[in-house]
This record gives structure tokens, sequence and C-alpha cells, in this order.
């Protein structure tokens, strides 16, 4: 299995702050990685370093291409989409509008765009149904779900996922993870999900990395995380 | 139950035809009877609609706020007037030049715009509007060495069939000025119809996640603050056109204020709106300007002092209270209740799958 995303010491942070420390992780083609830690970790963080938002140090490599230096609009080009947390619908816009919006960094013709947009309002019936709403009158699932599928507009090859189960029921979350699950598992699409839900996200995910202030702590495959006492009393509660 | 009206569809056509055949009607009729006052009226009006766009294109689909929009009109109408008057050149050729500058300038102001928002981006450009009055006062003594600058002078070309007296100079300034109302609008119109418009708006909504759908944010921005300071300084130019004299006090402050009061009494982020609002603001401002003065009904003070004002700020006040999403939003709001126009249906898969093979097939 060849590493489609590999972060080789990775430092960033705000102004002269580094809340990451250094951390090394991988995402496999084909692959769900999942990034657990706590409030502060440095989950958002690593996400932001990765997305280009902030400035960092070390070492990022997606399919064998540096891209530790570029700027946000070539990173998406390059083929990763995020997720930020919160949604960040653009509420304003209708739902349709937000998924074209998605689609910004495609040239093609409105045709394959719409065709698209039929996919995903297949794969999430409930954004069908609210195609011509703005997005800011969604529920806060719907949003996630929309978030989601704009994000897939784009094509990416890694799909990034900052804390998807932020705010949402427990009922939503699990249907989120699902439809994740799906997408790996039948598109083969790779994912990076950092998430404080260890339970959701460690049953979907191939490899484990868990984050504590800034440095990755253990890492492995899900079984073996559940396995580390530390990890289980921190996130899994038992 | 509404009628539904898909857009770009037959109904929408013939909707959108009558529209602008009632319009177009309606200028008609102005220009073939009214007064060139009446018509000069109407100019001031359409320049006013003008600068309301850009502020719209900038404040509303992108949400900079700018204070400085009277300064690129200002800068726009000096180079316009200063290179007509001083160095002969071709109105026309101002225009261009004008409009290059305030981009120009537009962009360069744009710039803090990248590390400010909301109040703080709202002070930087303030600063630029009230340096601008010292500027062009240093700017007529020292270059000009006049105290106004005079204006553009503009005279209607001969294949117009109009001739260079007071009417026909009205009459044509009348209908220039709502042929560069209709450039200003479908540019705009076009920017926030496409896929960069929905750019802007998504910039607007929430900058980490445009950028993270690969939008370039810095350049996006410095743009359009760029392409809507040179709408700006359309407005400044027509200004130049209409006036015989200009002077450091023509684009002042104030003269931002009643742009940004245009837009939010006709509905910022829609694209009728500035050109609503600056009718109605124009018009309400001209009425009470001419006939308060007459009326002596009002309490005390309040009949001898600047009545026109207070009663402009008092409708300001109630109309932001009945439709605070501004003109437009309200008469949406009401028909909306007898006809929707809905986005066009998505394309169908198999036709879509179809012209995609058409187009990788040689």
């Amino acid at each position: 299995m060849t590493a489609l995303l590999e972060i080789t010491d990775l430092w960033a942070g705000y102004g002269r702050q580094q809340v990451l420390q250094g951390i090394n992780l991988h995402v496999d083609e084909g692959e769900v990685a999942v990034i657990l830690g706590a409030n502060g970790a440095g989950k958002t963080t690593t996400m932001r370093a990765i997305s280009g938002m902030i400035e960092r140090r070390g070492s990022v490599l997606f399919q064998g291409t540096a891209i530790g230096a570029a700027s946000p609009d070539h990173i998406v080009h390059a083929g990763i989409a995020q997720v930020p947390q919160g949604r960040g619908t653009f509420t304003d816009l209708t739902v349709e509008d937000n998924l074209r919006a998605g689609a910004f960094v495609r040239k093609n013709t409105n045709d394959s765009i719409d065709t698209d947009i039929r996919q995903w309002f297949e794969v999430f019936p409930r954004l069908a149904e609210r195609r011509l709403q703005k997005a800011g009158s969604l529920s806060g699932g719907e949003q996630q779900m929309l978030a989601i599928a704009r994000a897939l507009m784009s094509k990416p090859t890694l799909l990034l996922c900052d804390e998807p189960s932020l705010g949402l029921a427990p009922i939503i979350t699990q249907e989120l993870f699902d439809v994740l699950g799906r997408l790996n598992a039948q598109d083969g699409l790779s994912i990076l999900i950092v998430e404080q839900n260890a339970n959701l996200a460690l049953r979907i995910a191939h490899q484990v990395f868990v984050l504590e202030t800034g440095t990755i702590t253990a890492s492995g495959t899900p079984s073996e995380i559940a396995q580390n006492d530390t990890v289980r009393k921190a996130y899994l509660g038992f | 139950m509404p009628i539904t009206i898909t857009e770009s569809s037959a109904q929408h056509w013939a909707l959108r035809f009558v529209g602008v055949a009632t319009l177009a009607g309606v200028a008609v009729y102005f220009a073939s009877g009214a007064a060139p006052s009446t018509l000069g009226k109407i100019t001031e009006a359409c320049t006013l609609a003008i600068a309301a766009i850009a502020l719209n294109l900038l404040l509303g689909f992108n949400g900079q706020i700018s204070l400085g929009h009277s300064t690129f009109a200002g800068l726009a109408a000096f180079t316009a007037g200063y290179s007509v008057n001083a160095w002969h050149w071709n109105p026309w050729l101002s225009l261009l030049i004008s409009c290059a500058v305030c981009f120009a300038f537009g962009m360069l102001v744009g710039l803090p715009a990248l590390r400010l928002k909301g109040s703080y981006l709202a002070l930087v450009t303030l600063a630029v509007a009230f340096v601008w009055p010292t500027v062009a006062r240093k700017f007529l003594n020292q270059t000009v060495k006049q105290s106004t600058l005079t204006g553009m002078k503009l005279k209607p070309p001969t294949w117009t069939g109009l001739a260079n007296n007071r009417a026909d100079r009205a009459t044509f300034l009348f209908w220039l000025s709502i042929a560069l109302l209709i450039v200003a609008y479908g540019i705009v119109r076009n920017i926030r119809k496409s896929r960069i418009g929905r750019s802007l708006v998504a910039v607007r909504d929430n900058e980490t996640a445009a950028a993270v759908m690969g939008v370039n944010l810095p350049l996006t921005k410095t743009i359009t603050f760029g392409i809507s300071a040179s709408l700006a300084g359309l407005a400044g130019w027509l200004t130049a056109a209409q006036l015989t004299t200009l002077d450091e006090n023509s684009f002042s402050i104030l003269t931002s204020i009643k742009y940004l009061l245009a837009l939010i009494l006709g509905g910022a982020a829609t694209l009728a709106g500035p050109v609503v609002g600056a009718f109605v603001y124009y018009f309400v401002d001209n009425l009470l300007k001419t006939n308060a003065p007459k009326w002596n009904f009002l309490p005390g003070q309040l009949s001898n002092g600047p009545v026109a004002s207070f009663l402009l700020g008092a409708v300001v006040v109630a109309f932001v209270f009945i439709a605070p999403t501004g003109f437009v939003g309200l008469i949406k709001s009401q028909t909306r209740k007898i006809a929707i126009v809905v986005p066009r249906p998505l394309r169908h898969k198999a036709v879509a799958e179809a012209s995609v093979e058409n187009s990788k097939s040689p």
C-alpha cells in the first residue's frame, strides 16, 4: 500500500505559539485514517496545516508531490478537499448553489456538474428536497451533509473531515459515518477524519493516530488502539 | 399557491421582456416630453445608481465595506476633467483611463482589506475618504491654479443628431447615463450569476470554507475591490460630464454615505436593489428639499430649521423598520405570494453523459 498523504515532522501554529510539534502521520490510498484527540490537542490545526491555511514547517507529500508550502487553492487543485469544522455552509446560497460553489476548481461544463449534483442528491435525499432552500435554513445534520457533498463536488482524491460529529445528535452522527464508510468502501475515496467520538470513528478506520498536545502519542490499527489502555480510558470510556 | 416559473423558460423570458419593455417605455416617455431639468435629475439618479451598484458588488456580494467610494468617484472625475481640459484628451479615452486609474487605486486600497474586516476596514476606507478633499484642494491650488476644476462639457456626438444646446445636451446625458447604468448593471449581474460570483458570496459567507474549496482569497478580494472602484469611477466620470465645475467638496464623505444609504434602502446583495434604492433615495431627498421649506405645520423650531434633512432621516429610519431587507426585499416577499421564479431543473443524466461522450470523441 502506498501512502497517499505522508506527513513528516510537521510543525504549525498561530504566530509564535507552536501547536503542532513535529507530527508524523500518513494516509494510505483507499483508506480511512482517523486522528483522535481531545479539545486543544491540535486536531483542527492539523487540518488547517494540511490545507495550507496557516504557516507550517515540515514535509507534506501528497501523491509524491511536496505541498508543504503550497497555497490553499493549489492544494485543492491537487485533490484535497476539506469539510471545515462547524460545517461552514454558505448560508445565503441555496443548497444547489452551495454544491455548485464546491465545484469552483472544476472547469468542466455545467452538464457534468449537474450530473454530480444529481449523484449527491441520490446519496443525500434530504438535500434534494431542500434543493432551492437557503443553506442557512437547514438543520445542523443537513448542513453537515451539504458540507460533505460540497467538498466532494471538487472530485478530491483525499477528503479531510474536521470533527463531523460536532454538535449533532448521535443518530445523525451515525448516519454520517455510515455515508463516509460507504464512500470509502464503494468509491475508494481516501478520508482523513479528526474526531473526539472514538467509538464511531474506529468503526470505519483503517489507521488511527492519537494526538495529544501537538504530538502523536500512539498509532496503529483500530484494534491495536482499542487495546491501548490510556486510549481506552480517555476516548472509549471503559 | 403561487405560480411557479422556471428560470429561462418561455414564461420567464416573456416576463423579462415585459419588464424591460416597460422600463424602456418609461425612459422614452421621459426623454421625449420632460424638461431638461427633470432629465438632469434622472441623470443624477442614474449616476447614484451606478455608484450604488459598484458598492453592492463589494459590500453586498463580497462582504467588504467601503466608505471610500466617493474618493474613487472623485479621482475619476478629476482625472477626466483635468485630462480633457489641460491635455485636450478625447472624453471617451478619459473614461477608459479614469476607470483604469480607479481599478489600480481600488486594488491598492483593497490590500489592507486582506487583513482587516468589518469596522476596521470601514475605518481604513473612511480615512481615504477624509484625506481626499485635502489632496484635491492641493491639486487644484498647485496644478490647476484655480479654486475649481472645469467639467468635461461633454458634447453630443454628431451621429446622434443632437445639437450642442442645453436641452439637447440634457437629452444626450440622460441616454448616456442610462446606457452606462445598463453596462454597470450588466457587468455586476454577469459576475453574480457566474462561477466567480458564487465564489464572491462564498468568501462573504465563510472565508475558511471558501479557501478550502480552492478560492484564492487575496486575489478574489483585491480584484473585487478593483472592479468595484472602477465602477465607482464610471459614476465619477459621469458626474464630470454633467457638472460645469468640480471642487474638493464634490466628493466628500457624505457622498459615500449617500451611496451606502441608496444601497441599503434598495436592498444590498440583490441585483436590482442599488438601482431602486438610488432612485427612491434621490427623489425622496429631492422632493423634501423642494417642498419641505414651505411646510409650516411642523412644531416650533423644526419648521424653520433644516426640515428636509430631518425628515429624510426620519424616512430612512422608518424604512429600515418597515423593510429591513430593503425595497427589493419587500417587493420580493410580496410578489412571492403571486409567482416565484425557480432555477432550471438539473440537466438530465442521460443527456449529460451523451454530451460528455460527444465532447470526448474528436
